[in-house]
């Protein structure tokens, strides 16, 4: 424990660094590899803002090719479901007031 | 620290008070009355402010999922969102060190009146989101409709009711997009200053919003009529 209270670094500290220090690269590496692909005209939703969307946000039918399929449209159907969500808590909002404050 | 200070000393004064008049036990002189009144309201205006910050904090998380609009109106909307969080929070500091009720009052009412966060930020905001999620949508289907495009323009059958279905689709997504587009850029000028008056502009763009809704459904339903139509 440190002065603070918090765990200290255990005997192994410079291992850890190191450990870190890995991650860390590899961490910025991503990110550069996110930026990058988000700079040109392509589509936006690139790896970094995928993490951030719902688990169902479709990510193939931007890419893929050949004949259109039904499935290629049910997943235009899950964003308009999330839509139907977000339009619901719209509503939600806009007929919520202030409230007493004082 | 400070703060708390502060709140020592209003009530060392009001203790003090009740020292001089001889007033004690259950019947508050005027100061105390005044004082319990004070910290009633300071507690009031604290849970007024959490309950805001915290609303306001879930659409910044929101924020991060848009995917389709401009790098300048996300941030656009994060830096207002932040801003608002920001604001509440120093005029939270400013309540607590309130020393009577005159002041209190006045800060209190800047809550609602200078962020107007329940009945515009948050609107706002979600109408921004609601945006880009129809944008992606639609972005989506007019990738399909390239490539039924393709699937036509290669087949030998008889393409004229798959053409006419994708012309449909081609032109439901057209009206998304032209009338969805602009939304964002509005949205954000809304200011609290505005308000009542700019309730109307949200007002259309939920409108705006629900009526884009009902043209990616149907922009959909063409995209598998046109398959069917290959079929």
């Amino acid at each position: 424990m440190t002065d603070s209270g918090r765990p200290g670094p255990p005997s192994g500290g410079r291992t850890l660094k190191k450990g870190a220090a890995v991650v860390f690269a590899l961490a910025a590496a991503t990110l550069a590899a996110g930026c990058s692909s988000g700079s040109d005209n392509g589509p936006r939703a690139s790896a970094t803002t995928a993490s951030t969307a719902p688990a169902s946000s479709p990510t193939t039918a931007a890419t893929a090719s050949g004949p259109v399929t039904d499935a290629d449209v049910a997943e235009v159907d899950q964003i308009i479901h999330r839509l139907d969500s977000e339009l619901d808590r719209l509503d939600s909002d806009m007929a919520t007031g202030e409230g007493e404050v004082q | 620290m400070s703060l708390s200070l502060a709140r020592r000393a209003v009530l060392a004064g009001a203790a003090a008070a009740v020292g001089l008049t001889g007033s004690v036990g259950f019947r508050p002189t005027p100061a105390g009355a005044q004082q319990v009144r004070v910290d009633a309201g300071k507690r009031l205006a604290s849970a007024a402010i959490t309950r805001r910050v915290l609303a306001l904090r879930e659409l910044e998380t929101a924020t991060k999922a848009i995917v389709r609009l401009s790098d300048a109106d996300r941030s656009a909307l994060s830096g207002q969102l932040q801003d608002q969080i920001n604001g509440l929070t120093s005029l939270n500091a400013k309540i607590q060190g309130d020393a009577d009720l005159a002041t209190l009052q006045a800060d209190a009412n800047k809550i609602v009146t200078d962020y107007r966060v329940y009945v515009l930020t948050i609107p706002k905001a979600r109408g921004v989101v609601v945006s880009d999620i129809e944008l992606t949508a639609e972005d989506r289907l007019a990738k399909l409709a390239d490539r039924l495009q393709s699937t036509i323009d290669a087949s030998s059958k008889d393409t004229t009711r798959a053409k006419a279905d994708l012309a449909s689709l081609r032109a439901k997504l057209s009206a998304v997009s032209g009338a969805v587009t602009p939304l964002p850029a509005g949205l954000l000028a809304l200011q609290p200053a505005g308000y009542p008056g700019n309730r109307t502009t949200l007002e259309q763009d939920r409108t705006a919003l629900r009526t884009g809704r009902a043209g990616l459904a149907d922009a959909a339903a063409l995209a598998r009529q046109v398959i069917a139509d290959l079929k």
